[in-house]
């Protein structure tokens, strides 16, 4: 498996403002997949992204990535995880503002001290239908195109998996759909694999696999 | 990386062009003011050596010589007008010369060869001219133009090494033959014991341009019990001058009389060197002020910096969240903000230091042409790159270390970045809008406290800055000699009015009366006032004097000096008819005369002393003989031929004090100082001494000439001039500097508002209550700055400027006044910008 989360606990907030975000999560994603979350608002979906993500740790439980447990590695070795093999995708399209399309893209790498395949660049970039927004800044970008950038920095990496926290929330139902096509291929085409958050069941239907989540479990998978 | 920061700074110029130019604010700031105020300092130090002498003089007691004072610049020296002293040896006193009676008592001497210059414009410059400095007991060495033969004669070129001098010396005591004075009847006497001969080893050379040059060589033989007394435990003394052989003369003359003397010029150096060290510790005070005050600064300029950043690393939060979970290490991000925060500074220094030069070489130039000299270089001379250098690493340091803590603190918990500002917004009552604003201050703590400090900085370097310009000022305005007395007492201790100088009316005249504490007027009257109106009132109120003798001369002033009974009674033995007859004197009169020379020790010395100064701008009494069982004063009277304008004066006595009141603050920086000072040593030491020290100081003003007032009169403007224009610059640039800081903290205000704003619209806010909302926020900010800023300035008054405000005679109320002028421009400038501010989103609210 290359992912692998077992009985995850994370709570936020102390006493009676004590919140279980996750409560036992056990998960299990392998290679070339693409895995959907749903669930209501406030289930704990994007805690679960994060967690996965690196980005916070769980309370308790093992987190394994490609056989890794992520819970025993410092930070350097997580910064690391995630400019190598793991990218996240943000519903706010979180990118830099004073850097060009360009730039964005390629951030990972300038922190990685790597050269970038300008070749791949050029063949994601075509891919997701943003070469000729490459100079432009993200202000200048529609919501759609934002997204795009945001997913082709998070192919550049070529990651093992890609994690996506409500990529379509922003996006009118169109453009939504390219993005899910598009993360469709980064499936099918560049063989990520792909965990999205999403409230819509429209866009998990682009999922192998749907898991439903309420207060904090699993409820099941389809 | 480097790239990729300046891609990062590029897309955000505008933000550091504002951080930079607070940079260079402050940087800037810092030099102007050392370059300003050290030529403050200077100039003030230059006035020190004009007025007080030289400053090195040391004194040994047990073989441990005391500090030179500092300030030996030899320019500095070179341009001093007067009185240079040379200590050229000392050791113990050979028991020979020691009367048996007294060998248990005194022990210890100094031999000191003194080079003296009582004329303006003198440049003396020593150095050895052949042969070395004493080494043993029976040495000595001498100027080049002098050699004393047998103590009678000048033989000018005879002087060569290896020559024998024969020097008296003498023991000075009082009636138990203890070697002091009785404190309160001053009783001594002053013999000379014997000679003895010296090997001159040396020879030294001095440049000099006036006619007049003593050379003394004196005794100070100490008591062994009295160790503190060396300053009036003095000493046999001879003196001669080489070119002044009337001098001469009298000074023999007055050997030969009494055959005992007290030495007083060696006194009198002392006692300019205690006058020095006062104002050294005035100048000393200054400096520390401005140094405290440069340091404010440099402190000011860090946390302008950290907290322009720190609002900066606000805003950029959400990036460096975003860095983080595109992988990036803590440590690349810390290298991001850091390098941008070090370009910054760099910059900001960089363009700075060229200002700078540019603002320096200006600032050189006008002084130069102002002055008429080259006091000020023009260029890199003038700053001070040390300190330029200090403040651009402690600014660098200490604003990298805080930011790396900011980060550190700020670097996110991913969780964090869902966060959302939260606004608890009901009603738009006065006190939820106040809690609103507290709470904005609060969660904007940077803000708050840079706007705090702008203004705190703004009430504690306006004031000081002010204070400092009006102490140039008021020193520059003494400087300004304008000749004429208003008033002045007569011989018979009658008033005489000097008509030439704006009297007008009779109620002028019996005002100035009842200032002076006196019924009677007479009048010096000069040709031009014989043909006013007021004449015939002055005239029918018999006030009218006979003192124009026709004879070519206008009577300038007449003596006042009336020190004691005793005092008339032998100079009327002694051929002083001119004197007032002081028995006739009324009781009110002899109040006054008395009351000036014998209430030392209670306040009237003061009020009478200073009415009689005041009024009569004369300052009577220049030297004085010492009389078998008392002391007195020496009086004499002078007046200015009109055909020469040269002041002549009645040698009757030896010597003449005429003192105009500007003349006196030219030499001694203020009546005030001076009578302080004399009273505290009086207190102090309780001996009259000192007194007579203070007086014979007013000796030099013999020679003094009318065109010599005149052309004082136009270098004393033109140093006016230079400190009205200094001053102007300083306040113009820290009105300007303060102005800056508001418009950068407002901008990074506006910065940190401006997402808010749509915030505050959709929760419901109108644009009235933007505009009161911001007004409340920064009110809030200039209530803590005003509390802080006050107590920081009374902190600052009761410490480090206490003796700047002693020094220049500020009072509480004028302190307080202009607190109070200071505090309303910093709460109108402030409440200005604030209201542009608020006005300024009220408009940004409406883009929303």
């Amino acid at each position: 498996m290359l992912i692998e989360a077992k009985k995850i606990f994370k709570s936020f907030g102390v006493g009676k403002s004590k919140v279980d975000a996750l409560r036992g999560i056990d998960l299990y994603v392998g290679e070339k997949s693409f895995l959907a979350i749903m669930g209501k608002s406030g289930c704990g979906k994007t805690t679960l992204i994060n967690v996965l993500a690196t980005l916070i740790s769980p309370d308790s439980g093992e987190y394994y990535f490609d056989g890794v447990l992520i819970n025993s590695c410092d930070e350097n070795k997580k910064a690391e995880l995630k400019r190598r093999q793991l990218s996240v995708i943000f519903q706010q399209y979180n990118l830099i503002d004073e850097l060009n399309v360009k730039n964005n893209i390629i951030l990972p790498l300038v922190f990685d001290k790597k050269q970038f395949d300008q070749s791949y660049l050029e063949r994601i970039v075509s891919d997701l239908g943003i070469e000729d927004v490459l100079k432009k800044f993200p202000a200048e970008l529609s919501g759609g195109e934002k997204q795009r950038v945001a997913i082709a920095r998070a192919l550049l990496i070529t990651p093992k998996v890609i994690l996506a926290d409500e990529p379509t929330g922003n996006l009118d139902h169109e453009n939504a759909g390219k993005v899910m096509e598009l993360l469709r291929n980064c499936v099918n085409i560049y063989g990520s694999t792909v965990i999205m958050v999403t409230h819509d069941i429209d866009m998990a239907s682009y999922a192998d696999q749907i898991l439903r989540m309420s207060d904090g479990g699993i409820d099941g998978v389809r | 990386m480097l790239k990729l920061i300046f891609m990062l700074m590029r897309r955000k110029k505008r933000k550091y062009i504002i951080v930079l130019s607070g940079i260079i604010t402050c940087a800037l700031f810092i030099s102007v003011m050392e370059l300003v105020y050290s030529g403050h300092i200077s100039s003030i130090i230059e006035n020190a050596y004009l007025n007080v002498g030289k400053w090195d003089i040391s004194v040994m007691v047990d073989n441990v010589t005391s500090d030179p004072e500092e300030l030996t610049n030899e320019r500095l020296l070179k341009v001093a007008s007067c009185d240079v002293t040379y200590s050229v040896r000392q050791g113990k006193i050979p028991e020979d010369y020691v009367p048996d009676s007294m060998k248990d008592t005194f022990e210890y001497y100094y031999m000191s060869l003194v080079g003296i210059h009582d004329e303006n414009d003198v440049v003396l410059v020593s150095g050895l001219w052949k042969g070395r400095w004493p080494e043993s007991d029976n040495e000595i060495v001498v100027p080049k133009d002098f050699i004393l033969d047998d103590g009678r004669s000048v033989a000018k070129e005879s002087i060569k090494i290896g020559d024998k001098i024969t020097i008296p010396y003498g023991i000075r005591k009082d009636e138990n033959g203890k070697c002091s004075q009785d404190e309160i009847a001053g009783k001594e006497s002053f013999i000379l014991s014997g000679a003895k001969e010296y090997t001159i080893c040396g020879i030294f050379d001095y440049e000099k341009k006036m006619s007049t040059q003593h050379v003394s060589y004196g005794y100070c033989i100490y008591d062994k019990e009295q160790k503190e007394s060396e300053y009036y435990c003095q000493k046999s003394y001879y003196c001669l001058c080489d070119e002044n052989y009337e001098d001469l003369v009298n000074i023999y003359g007055i050997l030969e009389d009494s055959g005992e003397y007290k030495e007083v010029k060696i006194n009198q150096y002392v006692e300019n060197a205690l006058k020095s060290i006062e104002l050294t510790d005035y100048l000393r005070t200054l400096k520390n002020g401005i140094f405290v005050l440069e340091f404010v600064l440099i402190v000011s300029g860090v946390c302008v910096i950290v907290i322009c950043q720190y609002q900066n690393l606000h805003e950029e939060q959400k990036q460096m969240k975003l860095m983080f979970c595109v992988g990036a290490k803590r440590e690349q991000i810390y290298q991001i903000y850091l390098t941008i925060n070090f370009i910054v500074l760099v910059l900001g220094y960089g363009i700075a230091f060229c200002i700078l030069i540019v603002f320096s070489h200006f600032w050189g130039k006008m002084v130069t042409y102002v002055s008429d000299s080259t006091y000020f270089d023009t260029g890199l001379q003038n700053i001070n790159v040390t300190l330029f250098l200090i403040s651009f690493f402690i600014m660098t340091l200490s604003s990298l270390i805080v930011l790396f803590l900011v980060i550190k603190h700020k670097l996110p918990k991913h969780e964090s970045m869902g966060k959302r500002n939260t606004y608890r917004y009901n009603q738009k009552t006065l006190s939820s809008l106040y809690n609103l604003a507290e709470c904005n201050n609060h969660r904007f703590s940077g803000r708050r406290v840079i706007k705090t400090f702008v203004v705190i900085l703004a009430l504690t370097v306006i004031p000081c800055c002010c204070i400092i310009g009006i102490s140039s000022y008021q020193i520059a305005e003494r400087d300004i000699i304008k000749p004429g007395y208003d008033f002045m007492l007569s011989k018979d201790g009658d008033i005489y009015i000097e008509s030439e100088y704006e009297l007008e009316s009779i109620p002028e005249i019996e005002s100035i009366q009842k200032k002076a504490g006196v019924s009677a007027t007479r009048m010096i009257l000069s040709e031009e006032m014989l043909g006013k109106e007021v004449f015939d009132d002055i005239k029918a109120k018999g006030w009218y004097d006979s003192y124009i003798d026709g004879s070519g001369n206008l009577i300038w002033s007449v003596p006042i000096v009336f020190p004691e009974e005793n005092y008339y009674r032998y100079m009327q033995e002694n051929g002083g008819s001119y004197l007032p007859d002081y028995e006739t004197f009324s009781s009110e009169k002899k109040s006054i005369v008395q009351g000036y020379y014998h209430s030392f020790d209670s306040k009237k010395y003061f009020d009478v002393g200073k009415t009689i100064i005041k009024n009569t701008g004369v300052m009577c009494g220049s030297s004085f003989t010492n009389l078998e069982n008392s002391f007195e004063l020496e009086v004499g009277y002078s007046w200015v031929n009109i055909a020469t304008e040269k002041s002549s004066f009645d040698t009757g006595l030896t010597i003449v004090i005429i003192a105009p009141i500007e003349l006196y603050y030219k030499y001694f920086n203020s009546e005030d100082f001076h009578h302080e000072t004399l009273y505290k040593i009086i207190e102090k030491k309780g001996t009259y001494e000192i007194l007579y020290r203070k007086l014979n100081d007013f000796a030099f003003l013999n020679g003094m000439y009318i065109s010599d007032i005149h052309e004082y009169n136009k270098e004393a403007q033109e140093t006016f001039d230079i400190r009205v224009v200094s001053v102007l610059i300083c306040v113009t640039v820290v009105i300007i500097v303060a102005v800056i800081l508001l418009y950068v903290v407002n901008k990074l205000d506006r910065i940190i508002w401006l997402p808010s704003i749509k915030t505050y619209r959709n929760i419901g806010i109108d644009k009235k209550t933007l505009l009161k909302l911001s007004l409340l926020e920064n009110s809030q900010c200039i209530v803590d700055a005003l509390i802080v800023g006050i107590v920081m300035h009374i902190i600052a008054s009761l410490s480090f400027m206490r003796n700047v405000y002693s020094f220049y005679n500020i009072t509480l109320k004028e302190m307080g006044i202009a607190m109070f002028v200071t505090l309303g421009v910093v709460i109108i400038l402030t409440v200005a910008f604030s209201v542009i501010h608020a006005f300024d989103l009220r408009k940004q609210a409406d883009i929303v």
